[in-house]
């Protein structure tokens, strides 16, 4: 997958997440209906919830890094050396 | 049962882990050891400072209230931190490259380094953080007397006596102590403060852990299991609340969202103590998570909360009560500690941010326009910003702790949590405005700002001292009476949840001020280049700004300066760097515009944009901002977008052009190849009789022994010979002349069909054998053309047809017609056919292909390739057929002379 196209993704990953956690999505879920137990509506809002993190954590190491550097580092940054360099 | 000295020396042992996690972690990043500290897990752990004590203890207390409506505080920032590639990125990289050192700072820089915008930023933030410190406070205390007490109405979660104010100044002092120690260790050109990241880091462990204790405890030991957790009779009660996903939910999942980018603290810890860009990958998906599973046991902690404890307990208390109601001490002991580790994060990330927001935004401005600034010692800058940031810090925890006291026996403190994120998100338009929008304008910012947060006050804020300072009448009536201004009900709109009330006409009059205030009023030139700088992030580093910008100032100058504000050590490093990277051997680079943006950014590190400015303009001797040049970069966005269609248009033409000459260069390939072919099938041919000529005439020539007849049948096959060589140098030159256009013989009327009739009688001689059958269905039809030519066509084709017709009963079918204004004639024979792979090359020169064996007396193979060429003169065709059954067919076809006066004789060009 190319890196445009995971941005692209995760755009539609938000917005999809966005409008299932809204009305008018979200209210059809609150049925008296349960799942092993569990009503409907609570599973729907953490399992929905728990994909989207799961989508998040696919996508997100697709985009590409930053690697550019500041032109100048700060003192701070001299100071602290090869510290920096963590990843 | 706890007694509170083990409550006490619990909390103090955990602040004393505090303290020394941060003074490790401080001491490690001075040396250079970021290790741990500067990993993507800390920074995520560190912005879970958004869980304060409110979620911590107040979650489930709304799970109680209001069901699954506690969710959308944790939606809200969910959803923000997975789109992290649009927003947050943007964020984090401006604020690396312009060095923001706060919300504050960010949003004054953008429009033009702004000193007022900064100051109404700042204001609103200690308006709307104060209360909320003052809410940390009273959950510690409260939940301090509850743990430590264990009565009956503390098992009720409701502290037996009164609150009790000496702990919370306990509480306060301690913070203050933590945040002064850690928060104002130095001015960074970068304000990283590692000690105090690591604290949170380890505190936003201790909350989660101790929350996903309790709710496991609550649901596996207490009631027994998921299912039975929903089988109780409060989870219908709790799940079953009226009109949960209404337009409360979705203003509650848009304010959770705003608050996690503009709460002064997340902006701190995202952006500010940000020390990778990277790291943003690891929180996009890693806090969602936290988040998750920080919530995951709300509901059920709420519902047997409700279900087992005593009728009129305090929601707000049931993540402690449960386990003390269990006699689970350890466990009581631990959801304290997290409690106050949530309430002991917020409280000093809060300050810290507010401090440098006080001190950069409000008193070096004050500063710098005292008249004893002049002095300019090392460092006096330094100590100033440094002092007056342990003041700040002690001042906003005392105000924070009066604020507790003014309130202890009120619950306005309980809806605090809600009210700040309303006042917060004020800041909203004029941020997120600001990355996206070149127009946006400092006008525009403040006028909305400033009109946002008024209605803010008046709608939300003001309504939560009911009761108390304010007569209730002001909210029924409205002030002087008039019903429009109730506070609740502002121009009449009654029925509204007060939160969704106060957040839609705060936010609606604070964007649309901010949009007509920007389009109406011009930015100043400084503004135009901060925001290109800003929005275009991505692509103008942010050196780019000394193209825009000339200054010049005396180095001694600058580097008092420098001293001043950073002290003498890092001055004197910021100075060496820079001048080793000039390429100098001095100490001291040159005073060029470059380097005078470079320190204003590394000053504005420490002291804030605006300050630093105002700081720097004041030792610049000239400075002109160069607005061409900047109409130009605002242009250039504009320019690249025309400039990548252009290349994408020029590429298609050059790949058609590149195609046309590749096909033309196989045209030109093909031909070369026919020519070389043509010069070596003529040698052969000519060679043949030439062979025959030379041989006779040398026996001619060396015998004396031959008889007169012998002789004579010798010339004679010289002369057929060389008959034959003109007859095929004739055809050679016809052709070439035919195919070079040089013929010039005029196309005249014809009778097509005559002269196809004169062809087949011509050659009934040689016929005798093949039986031909004629059709002329054509008629008599005139086609322009030459008639003896047309005859030599049709004579070649009848002979050939005849000549390689080797079948039993050689049959040929001739047939004219008139097929849509053309003369057509089909010459069907019955013979062996052509080869599938010849009857591409038949019309070339010297190709005989339907005959296998050559005979001497067929011809050069010419005829075709001229009776082509001929038609195609008469603008005709002449086409061998698609095979079918057996033989070959070929047809000719002429266009008909339309009509015998519209056509003209005219003579044939190429």
């Amino acid at each position: 997958m190319s890196w445009q196209k995971a941005r692209d993704a995760i755009l539609v990953v938000t917005l999809c997440g966005a409008l299932g956690f809204l009305p008018p999505i979200l209210p059809f879920f609150d049925r008296p209906v349960t799942v092993f137990g569990t009503p409907l509506i609570v599973v729907y809002v953490f399992g929905a919830w728990l994909a989207l993190i799961a989508l998040a954590f696919w996508l997100s190491y697709r985009l590409p890094r930053h690697t550019v550097r500041d032109p100048l580092p700060a003192p701070e940054d001299l100071e602290a050396g090869l510290g920096d360099g963590d990843d | 049962m706890l007694s509170a000295n083990i409550v006490l020396f619990t909390a103090l042992a955990y602040v004393a882990l505090l303290f020394l996690v941060a003074f490790v972690s401080d001491m490690r990043s001075r040396k250079g050891w970021l290790g741990l500290v500067n990993s993507p897990v800390v920074y995520t752990l560190s912005i879970s400072v958004y869980c304060t004590s409110w979620t911590f203890y107040g979650a489930v207390g709304s799970a109680a209230r209001n069901g699954l409506e506690f969710a959308t505080i944790y939606l809200g920032p969910t959803l923000v931190f997975v789109g992290w590639w649009f927003l947050l990125r943007k964020l984090v990289r401006i604020g690396r490259i312009h060095r923001t050192s706060s919300i504050g700072d960010m949003i004054s820089s953008r429009y033009g380094k702004s000193t007022t915008l900064a100051v109404l930023v700042t204001l609103i933030a200690v308006i709307g953080t104060t209360p909320y410190i003052a809410l940390q406070l009273k959950a510690v205390t409260a939940s301090f007397q509850v743990v430590a007490e264990a009565t009956h109405t503390s098992l009720l979660g409701i502290p037996t006596g009164d609150i009790d104010i000496r702990t919370g100044f306990w509480v306060a002092a301690g913070m203050a102590v933590f945040t002064i120690l850690f928060g104002t260790r130095n001015i960074d050109a970068n304000e990283h403060h590692h000690g105090v990241v690591a604290a949170i880091a380890l505190e936003a462990l201790v909350k989660l852990l101790a929350l996903l204790a309790v709710g496991l405890y609550v649901v596996f030991w207490i009631a027994g299991g998921v299912p039975e957790v929903f089988q109780m009779p409060t989870a219908a009660l709790v799940l079953q609340g009226p009109d949960t996903f209404g337009t409360r939910w979705v203003a509650l999942t848009f304010l959770s969202a705003a608050a996690i980018v503009c709460l002064p603290r997340q902006f701190q810890i995202t952006v500010v103590e940000n020390a990778d860009e990277n790291h943003l990958r690891t929180a996009g998906w890693l806090f969602p998570l936290y988040l998750f599973l920080i919530s995951l046991f709300t509901l059920p902690i709420a519902i047997v909360g409700l279900a087992t404890l005593p009728a009129g307990s305090n929601p707000d208390m049931f993540v402690l009560t449960l386990p003390m109601l269990h006699e689970q001490n350890a466990l009581a002991l631990l959801v304290f500690i997290g409690g106050f580790s949530s309430a002991t994060s917020m409280v000093i990330v809060a300050s810290i941010a507010l401090s440098i927001m006080v001190s950069n935004h409000i008193v070096m401005p004050i500063a710098l326009r005292l008249p004893w600034r002049s002095s300019g010692v090392s460092g006096d800058v330094k100590s100033l910003l440094l002092i007056s940031r342990r003041i700040s810090i002690a001042m906003i925890l005392l105000l924070g702790f009066a604020y507790f006291v003014a309130s202890a026996r009120s619950d306005a403190l309980a809806s605090m949590g809600l009210i700040a994120f309303a006042g917060v998100a004020q800041f909203l338009p004029s941020m997120v405005g600001g990355l996206y929008w070149y127009q946006a304008s400092k006008a525009g910012a403040f006028v909305g700002l400033l009109a946002g947060v008024l209605v803010w006050g008046y709608t939300l804020l003001l309504p939560s001292f009911e009761g108390g300072a304010l007569p209730s009448s002001l909210f029924e009536h409205g002030p002087w009476g008039i019903a429009a201004l109730r506070p609740q009900a502002l121009f009449g709109a009654v029925g509204v949840d007060p939160l969704v009330h106060s957040l839609a006409w705060s936010l609606g009059i604070n964007v649309a001020l901010f949009v007509v205030v920007s389009l109406l009023r011009e930015q100043k030139p400084l503004e135009r280049l901060q925001a290109t700088l800003f929005i275009d992030v991505f692509r103008n580093p942010a050196d780019n700004e000394t193209r825009f910008i000339r200054r010049s100032a005396a180095i001694d100058d600058l580097y008092i300066l420098a001293q001043r504000i950073l002290g003498t050590d890092q001055a004197h490093r910021l100075f060496r760097d820079f001048a080793r990277q000039q390429g100098s051997r001095d100490d001291l680079p040159q005073p060029d515009t470059e380097f005078i943006a470079h320190l204003e950014r590394q000053l504005a590190g420490g002291i804030g944009a605006a300050s630093a400015r105002v700081m720097v303009s004041q030792v610049i001797t000239g400075e002109t901002i160069s607005l061409d040049e900047l109409m130009r970069l605002v242009d250039e966005t504009q320019q690249v977008i025309e400039y990548s269609q252009q290349l994408e248009h020029k590429s298609q033409q050059l790949q058609t052009t590149a195609r046309q000459l590749r096909q033309a260069n196989e045209r030109l390939r093909a031909l070369d190849a026919q020519k070389d072919d043509f010069l070596s099938q003529v040698s052969h041919e000519v060679r043949t009789p030439m062979a025959s000529i030379r041989s006779f005439s040398e026996i001619l020539l060396s015998g004396t022994d031959l008889t007169p007849d012998q002789s004579t049948r010798f010339l004679e096959i010289i002369h057929n010979e060389t008959l034959r060589l003109t007859r095929l140098l004739d055809e050679i030159l016809d052709l070439s002349h035919l195919e070079r256009g040089e013929l010039t013989w005029a196309l005249e009327p014809v009778g097509a069909s005559a002269v196809l009739a004169r062809a087949v009688e011509t050659c009934q001689g040689m016929a005798t054998r093949v039986a031909v059958e004629l059709r002329y269905d054509a008629g008599a039809v005139e086609v322009l053309g030459h008639s003896d030519r047309l005859a030599q066509v049709f004579i070649n084709l009848i002979s050939n047809a005849i000549k390689h017709n080797t079948g039993p009963e050689p049959r040929l079918s001739i047939h004219s017609a008139v097929v849509d204004g053309h003369f057509v004639v089909d010459l069907q024979d019955n013979g062996p056919g052509i080869a599938a792979a010849e009857r591409e090359h038949i019309f070339n020169k010297f190709s005989r292909a339907w005959t296998s064996a050559r005979s001497s007396t067929t011809g050069a193979g010419l005829g075709l390739a001229i009776s082509r060429a001929i038609l195609r003169r008469m603008n005709g065709t002449l086409d061998l057929m698609p095979a079918s059954g057996t033989g070959a067919c070929f047809r000719v076809t002429l266009p008909i002379r339309p009509a015998p006066d519209q056509a003209l004789p005219r003579t044939a060009t190429p």
